[in-house]
């Protein structure tokens, strides 16, 4: 019992070492997520890795003792392995491989190669238990081989599309429940599940096509079954790992064939080796490859069935709970789905199989052919009506097995052009880009004294708009933000360049759009706000997190705010408290400047959240509890700056890096999401008196992320020529062609993290989404509600959307001399 | 009696060339729901010589792009685009009017097609496509503004009032068309 243990052990902490060196190889994950230690276990983990590693030594040594001492070759082979893994470790002790992993190839390559002492486990297992799998003449004495096993698994296929549909389908009704889905009432449910029927089959059809003929293919021997079935199994394993996980962290080249197929052989092996040591441990024999690893079929009793379909219901539960928010883009979802699926997949086959029925034994032609032909009969007559769209439209959120199957079903057989333009324009780490001086006002000279005020810029990560009274006449939790707001220009329609924190702060202080790179460096040059402040000789009071230590340039002006503390610990009232000090401290007549990113309502604090006592219906409680305490905190510190005689003079501005999905849609998190709710952000500007009374402005029109910096520029009294679409424009003091351009033009935002992009016009009560990660897109009108609506996307205003995201993206080339790159 | 009797082989095999062509077709058929592809490189080469600025050599390619894909507004689209660009005021309106004949949106189209009429001297045909695309955009507060505005401009005083007050009810904070309801009081 020891040895299976230790050999799981083994292969977990493989995993575990190739996901964590996988997840730094991608930049976005790396600056994002490891180096401020989002998820704390994640830097501990790698803080341990190389003393873990010792114990993982030991584990493999237990694990393959057996293999040692068996013939040459797989005692070799064993050999080989154990003496490698020690070298492994003794370099991971004197220079831990974990902690200094970065964003390039290295990362991948560590990747790579803690995944094969997961294949030679694999192989060892195999090689030892080869007499079980039998040469390839070996002949079958049973099996599903030929025409008779074509019925058990025509059948198995049917029963597995429908056990998943209504296994899905009875979760799905437990989260409805709670909801209000006007679309998935009465008619619209029993079609919308009639649909998901449908869908299963069509895609389990093909795998009986497959199994059948890949039974064919395998003949009587055993031995070319086991290596035919794992071939094909292997093949599908590579193919998911390519979709899910090489697309989400952008995994370049050549990389995402080596990483998928060594990811396969790692996960078939490890099964076929667990399975054959198992049957090996009972004594059993090994039939067929399919049923190696999917189990012999046998006669069960009902409750035994209905036992074992109960677990797999629960695991299927599990997995939606445990992905409702903590997920990326429903990566793990989908996953974790697809494991629900295999094991639907190898229930059905053990039990549907098993049953000598007359209709397991025989299976006419016509019968294959009725029960293959017709789902997809069924879905190609299906001309659903608007209402049935919709609700076919809606239940996908409930439903993450139909999502899969709809998925599998309308993938397009070819990647457009455009989809191969947007990838390769995107998360350029691989092209070198030198940065351009961008400058608001050239030259640039100091202010008077007098024109210096006090600037404080509050960006809270993922701080949503209708979370705040000033946007929402429902919200009833945020006092002091509300009587700022009364005293400010609250700008209604604002967006955010970027839908994530690594480029959308290096927006807002160039002012600018920027290359699709994090980062083009130095900064320095492109660092609109900075070059402000430091020919006024403002003093800054600063939180230094992960982004900002790249962007800034070392000062004797630059005092740090929250020092010391972790990126993901950057607390409102903690900043604001240690400001406020700073402040009465600060000698009379320095221009101050403070600026801060907290991390209070971040996704990957929820853990720290608890629901709130307090009246927050129709919110997202732990949310909307953690902007009550922010509010309460920005509430002092306005009072703070009037008892210092500071806030009438001050110029305050509070907004957000992006938005968050709260669970619309079921989604959580802002990802590369482009959603109506993750691209609008609040933004609300206190300015002070003397600008306030001169300058003329439309709180109304789209004011974009980029617009800040200059919006501070005219603050203190620099006039901005207009200098091309990148850069942003001061939201005060514009005149009325620069007001007809703002509410008329077509303003092109973009994903941080994904070649998602999208096109807000029509004053913000339009947007248009091109995702070319999942290659799709998706068009949102906003209502007189307020609320957005998704509508269809006629051709032709689809070529004029996507012409305004290549003009922008072209531009940035032109601009940045970024090399073109049409697809990649 | 003799039966024929298909090879079950043969029966599988040709349910997999079923699936296999049904998985291609929708395929395609997606593509060609979603409409043509406006990344050809035909079409790509106008947006390109219009994006360098290089406005002579864009118009040819144009113009045999238009041609090449006669169904397809968005060339129409960039050949209206090159001659707007190139100030030739009616060659532009009339690549307008043909985009605006296939399209189901004004929004690229409008207001320039009236610009382009007015610049080119045809006043009548410049108002008439501003109440085009008012009519076929009407919940549109820019295309109605547009027209009051073009009507204001042609002394059409108390039409030009009436359209701001709906343009100002579609978007009520709009201090543009506040100021032009004031101009024409």
């Amino acid at each position: 019992m020891i040895r299976p243990v230790a050999r799981v052990l083994v292969v977990a902490f493989c995993w575990m070492t190739t996901l964590h060196a996988l997840v730094a190889s991608s930049t976005f994950a790396y600056l994002q997520f490891l180096r401020p230690r989002v998820f704390p276990w994640t830097g501990t983990f790698a803080d341990w890795h190389a003393t873990a590693a010792w114990a993982w030594l030991v584990l493999l040594c237990v694990a393959t003792g057996r293999d040692l001492t068996r013939p040459w070759s797989g005692r070799l082979m064993a050999r080989v392995l154990v003496a490698l893994a020690t070298a492994a470790v003794i370099a991971n002790t004197v220079r831990p491989t974990l902690p200094a992993l970065a964003n390039d190839a290295g990362s991948l390559t560590v990747a790579a190669l803690a995944l094969l002492p997961v294949v030679c486990l694999a192989w060892l297992d195999i090689h030892a238990h080869r007499g079980l799998v039998g040469h390839a003449a070996a002949v079958m004495t049973g099996g599903t081989d030929g025409a008779d096993g074509d019925a058990a698994l025509l059948n198995a296929s049917v029963v597995t599309a429908v056990a998943l549909a209504v296994l899905h389908a009875v979760l799905a009704l437990a989260r409805l429940a709670t909801q209000f889905e006007p679309d998935l009432m009465g008619i619209g449910l029993i079609v919308a599940f009639g649909h998901s029927v449908v869908s299963h089959l069509v895609v389990l059809v093909p795998v009986f096509l497959v199994a059948a003929l890949v039974s064919r293919l395998a003949g009587q021997r055993r031995g070319r079954s086991f290596w035919i079935w794992s071939a094909v199994l292997s093949i599908g394993v590579a193919v998911l790992f390519d979709r899910l996980i090489n697309n989400a962290l952008m995994v370049p080249g050549l990389w995402r064939p080596g990483l998928a197929v060594l990811a396969a052989a790692a996960v078939v092996g490890t099964w076929a080796g667990l399975q054959l040591n198992r049957r090996a441990r009972q004594s059993l024999p090994v039939v067929d490859g399919l049923s190696l690893y999917f189990g012999m079929p046998v006669r069960q009793r009902h409750l035994h069935r209905l036992v074992a379909l109960l677990g797999i219901a629960v695991l299927a539960w599990l997995v939606q709970r445990a992905t409702a928010i903590a997920d990326w883009d429903d990566v793990v979802l989908r996953l974790g789905t697809t494991v629900v699926w295999a094991l639907v997949c190898g229930w059905a086959y053990r039990t549907v199989a098993g049953r000598p029925s007359r209709r397991n034994r025989q299976a006419s032609n016509g019968r294959v052919v009725l029960v293959c032909v017709a789902p997809l009969v069924a879905l190609a007559l299906t001309s659903p009506s608007e209402d049935v769209r919709r609700a076919l439209g809606r239940y996908p959120v409930y439903d993450p097995s139909y999502r899969v199957a709809r998925g599998l079903i309308t993938t397009e057989a070819g990647t457009p052009a455009f989809i191969r333009y947007l990838r390769a324009n995107t998360g350029l780490t691989d092209v070198e880009i030198a940065p351009r001086s961008i400058d608001q006002v050239s030259p640039l000279p100091a202010v008077p004294d007098a024109r210096r005020p006090p600037v404080f810029l509050f960006v809270v990560d993922s701080l949503r708009h209708d979370y705040l009274g000033a946007y929402n006449p429902k919200v009833r939790f945020t006092p002091n933000l509300d009587a700022f707001a009364t005293d400010s220009v609250v700008f209604t329609n604002a967006f955010t360049r970027y839908g994530g924190t690594g480029l959308s702060v290096p927006a807002i202080w160039a002012g600018s759009a920027l290359p699709h790179k994090q980062y083009v460096t130095p900064f320095a040059p492109m660092n609109g706000l900075e070059k402000l402040l430091d020919v006024n000789a403002y003093r800054r009071y600063i939180s230094l997190d992960s982004i900002m230590v790249r962007l800034l340039q070392p000062s004797p002006l630059l005092d740090e705010l929250d020092k010391g503390v972790t990126v993901m610990d950057y607390e409102l009232c903690n900043t604001l408290s240690e400001l406020e000090g700073r402040l009465a401290a600060a000698p009379a007549g320095t221009p101050l400047f403070a600026y801060s990113l907290p991390q209070d309502v971040h996704m990957s604090r929820l853990s720290r959240w608890t629901t709130p006592s307090g009246d927050f219906a129709g919110f997202f409680a732990p949310y909307a509890g953690r902007i009550q305490a922010m509010d309460a905190c920005f509430g002092r510190f306005i009072a703070t700056l009037r008892r210092l005689n500071l806030y009438d003079r001050s110029l305050i501005i509070l907004t957000s890096d992006h938005g968050e999905m709260l669970g619309e849609d079921g989604q959580f998190g802002h990802s590369y999401h482009m959603f109506p709710a993750v691209v609008r952000v609040p933004l609300i500007v206190h300015l002070p008196a003397a600008a306030a009374a001169a300058r003329r402005v439309d709180p109304e029109a789209v004011a974009l992320s980029t617009d800040i910096t200059p919006t501070i520029y005219a603050a203190l009294g620099y006039a901005l020529a207009p200098q091309g679409r990148l850069l942003g424009r001061p939201l005060i003091g514009e005149d009325d062609g620069a007001l007809a351009r703002r509410r008329r033009g077509r303003h092109v935002l973009a994903a941080s993290y994904g070649a998602v992009y999208a096109v807000v016009s029509r004053n913000g009560r339009r947007l248009y989404v091109a995702d070319g990660v999942k290659a799709e897109d998706h068009l949102y009108e906003r209502t007189a509600s307020a609320s957005w609506t998704e509508r269809d996307v006629p051709p032709d205003v689809r070529a004029i959307e996507q012409y305004a995201i290549r003009q922008h993206i072209d531009e940035v080339a032109r601009v940045f001399a970024v090399p073109e790159r049409e697809s990649r | 009696m003799n039966t024929f009797r298909v090879p079950r082989l043969a029966v599988l095999l040709g349910l997999a060339a079923l699936y296999a062509a049904a998985y291609l077709w929708s395929g395609r058929a997606r593509q060609h729901a979603a409409g043509f592809d406006p990344m050809a490189p035909d079409v790509r080469a106008v947006e390109l010589a219009l994006r360098d600025g290089r406005l002579a050599a864009a118009l040819p390619l144009a113009q045999s792009a238009a041609a090449a894909h006669p169904d397809d507004p968005f060339p129409m689209f960039l050949l209206a685009s090159a001659h707007h660009r190139l100030e030739q005021w009616t060659a532009a309106a009339a690549a307008w009017e043909r985009y605006l004949a296939q399209s189901t949106s004004v929004d690229a189209a409008c207001p320039d097609i009236a610009i382009a009429y007015d610049r080119a001297g045809d006043a009548e045909r410049a108002l008439a496509s501003y109440r085009t695309c008012a009519e076929r955009d009407p919940e549109n507060p820019d295309r109605v503004a547009d027209l009051a505005a073009a009507l204001s401009g042609r002394g059409a005083r108390e039409e030009a009032h009436r359209l701001y007050e709906r343009a100002i009810a579609l978007d009520p904070g709009n201090p543009l068309l506040v100021a032009g309801k004031t101009a024409v009081e």
